[in-house]
């Protein structure tokens, strides 16, 4: 039996072996970085070596009809909520696109990790296929969040969209 | 309250090479799978038949006597393209390798098949469609979207049945694929080449288009007991376009050239598999360049005529293409 993977774990393990954890300390040790959840924040708050870090998550799946006649597969639209998470004054070191590397902390850190994601999922979606079968990525919208656990942390969001067929069925 | 028609998961289409003789179904065990069906539109007709002649039996005519009805059936059928089999009843011969490799070139030896949809109801309900031959071949694909065929199919007869014929069978030439199993190709997948200069980038909408310019001749069946239509293929013409986003003067030079254009193609690709059409000695009859301030960027849409093209598959599907596919 197969293991059935939900979009969010596929998304998170591509940017996984895609991105390079900016925290050269936890980068060392291994410790994965992105995930397929919402953190938590409280808990992870009490070490600053838990961040930066990006989460993945489910926000919504719509199906737009049946693929063919005689078919039960439906193409489907998943929307996916990416934010990225910083420890306030934590300054790492982070290389969007062509541009040079740049030491960055707080919000400025988080949009660009958020546009680091969205670079690499708009040039490599194509890659993602079986099981999932996901088409057309798109961005659909950024953000700011309030900071949290009192000013501690800073957060930025993204949501982005996939097309496919049965998703996370 | 009343039972009605209904389309969906119970609805279903299918298609069995070739006709045991022209106009009679083959036997179960060759009905195929045709790919991920979305529409089916029946066209079918009875054609008031005007008979020339005298009768001098009588010395007052009845005119209806002189009359017969000439019955045309026939179909569009369109759906998402998970492999070139079905449509390739539009294009010609199809030339197997055992690699899984499949050249289809145009030619006039165009295959008879029978074809069958069925319409959700708690009673069956099967139009059977027997003399079928393709009148126009069309592919057609946006950028995001999925390859489409559509099929403009001429019929000899369609009659009425109470089941479906099973396509689902492993031991079947052609059987079902679902899309995890086989995907369709996608907009996404395509490489487009005119000129032997990738094009991939600008491009939006491309179609090409056979029409195999089919001539409907009515001849007497004696199973109908009346005239009944029979396609007879002749020249086929065959059409491309493509809608662009205009980046330079590449194109509309070829256009303005009126030359003859080589190392044309269209390709798609998933996994190992791959669907090209190649052609060369293009003529661009069209450069429409709609100047639409609302459009934000130069769209330009290039017809042009071909006077032959190729069409190689490679799929992984060998040993469902059987002899009476080919």
């Amino acid at each position: 039996m197969v293991e059935r993977r939900t979009t969010a774990q596929v998304i998170s393990d591509l940017l996984r072996s895609a991105l390079t954890d900016p925290n050269s300390t936890r980068r060392v040790l291994g410790t994965p970085w992105i995930y397929p959840d919402i953190p938590r924040i409280f808990d992870l708050s009490e070490d600053k070596n838990n961040f930066p870090r990006i989460s993945v998550v489910n926000i919504g799946v719509s199906s737009q009809g049946d693929i063919g006649m005689d078919s039960t597969e439906t193409e489907d639209t998943i929307t996916l909520s990416v934010d990225a998470w910083a420890y306030k004054d934590s300054v790492w070191s982070v290389k969007v696109g062509d541009n040079d590397s740049k030491a960055l902390s707080g919000n400025n850190l988080c949009e660009a990790l958020l546009q680091q994601v969205h670079i690499y999922l708009r040039d490599n979606w194509r890659t993602v296929t079986v099981p999932h079968m996901l088409f057309n990525y798109l961005k659909t919208g950024t953000g700011f969040y309030e900071d949290e656990v009192d000013g501690t942390i800073n957060r930025c969001g993204m949501t982005i969209r996939f097309e496919g067929v049965n998703i996370d069925d | 309250m009343t039972n009605e028609f209904y389309m969906g998961r119970r609805s279903g289409f299918c298609y069995a090479l070739e006709d045991v003789a022209f106009g009679t179904a083959n036997d179960a065990t060759t009905w195929s799978w045709a790919g991920q069906i979305e529409k089916v539109s029946d066209d079918d007709k009875q054609n008031v038949q005007d008979i020339s002649c005298m009768d001098g039996s009588v010395d007052t005519r009845t005119t209806h006597e002189f009359y017969a009805m000439t019955p045309e059936f026939g179909a569009t059928v369109e759906g998402k393209l998970q492999h070139f089999r079905f449509p390739g009843l539009g294009v010609g011969p199809d030339t197997m390798d055992p690699s899984g490799t499949h050249t289809i070139v145009p030619g006039n030896t165009l295959k008879s098949f029978s074809m069958q949809v069925k319409l959700g109801h708690t009673t069956p309900y099967v139009r059977q469609w027997t003399g079928c031959m393709v009148k126009t071949m069309e592919l057609n694909v946006s950028k995001g979207d999925w390859l489409r065929f559509s099929l403009g199919i001429s019929a000899q007869k369609m009659t009425r049945i109470s089941s479906m014929k099973d396509y689902q069978s492993s031991a079947l030439p052609c059987k079902k694929y679902t899309t995890a199993q086989m995907r369709p190709y996608r907009g996404s997948d395509m490489t487009t080449k005119i000129n032997d200069v990738d094009i991939s980038d600008v491009i939006t909408q491309a179609r090409f288009t056979i029409d195999n310019d089919l001539l409907v001749e009515p001849s007497m069946d004696e199973d109908v007991g009346n005239f009944t239509s029979e396609p007879i293929p002749q020249l086929s013409k065959i059409s491309a376009g493509i809608t662009v986003k205009m980046k330079d003067y590449a194109l509309e030079d070829l256009f303005l050239a009126g030359a003859a254009v080589d190392d044309n193609s269209f390709k798609w690709t998933r996994g190992s598999d791959s669907l090209t059409i190649s052609w060369d000695n293009a003529i661009i009859n069209k450069n429409g360049n709609p100047v639409d301030i609302g459009g934000g960027v130069v769209i330009q849409e290039l017809a042009m005529d071909i006077p032959t093209c190729t069409i190689v598959e490679v799929n992984g599907i060998t040993t469902d293409y059987d002899t009476a596919e080919a």
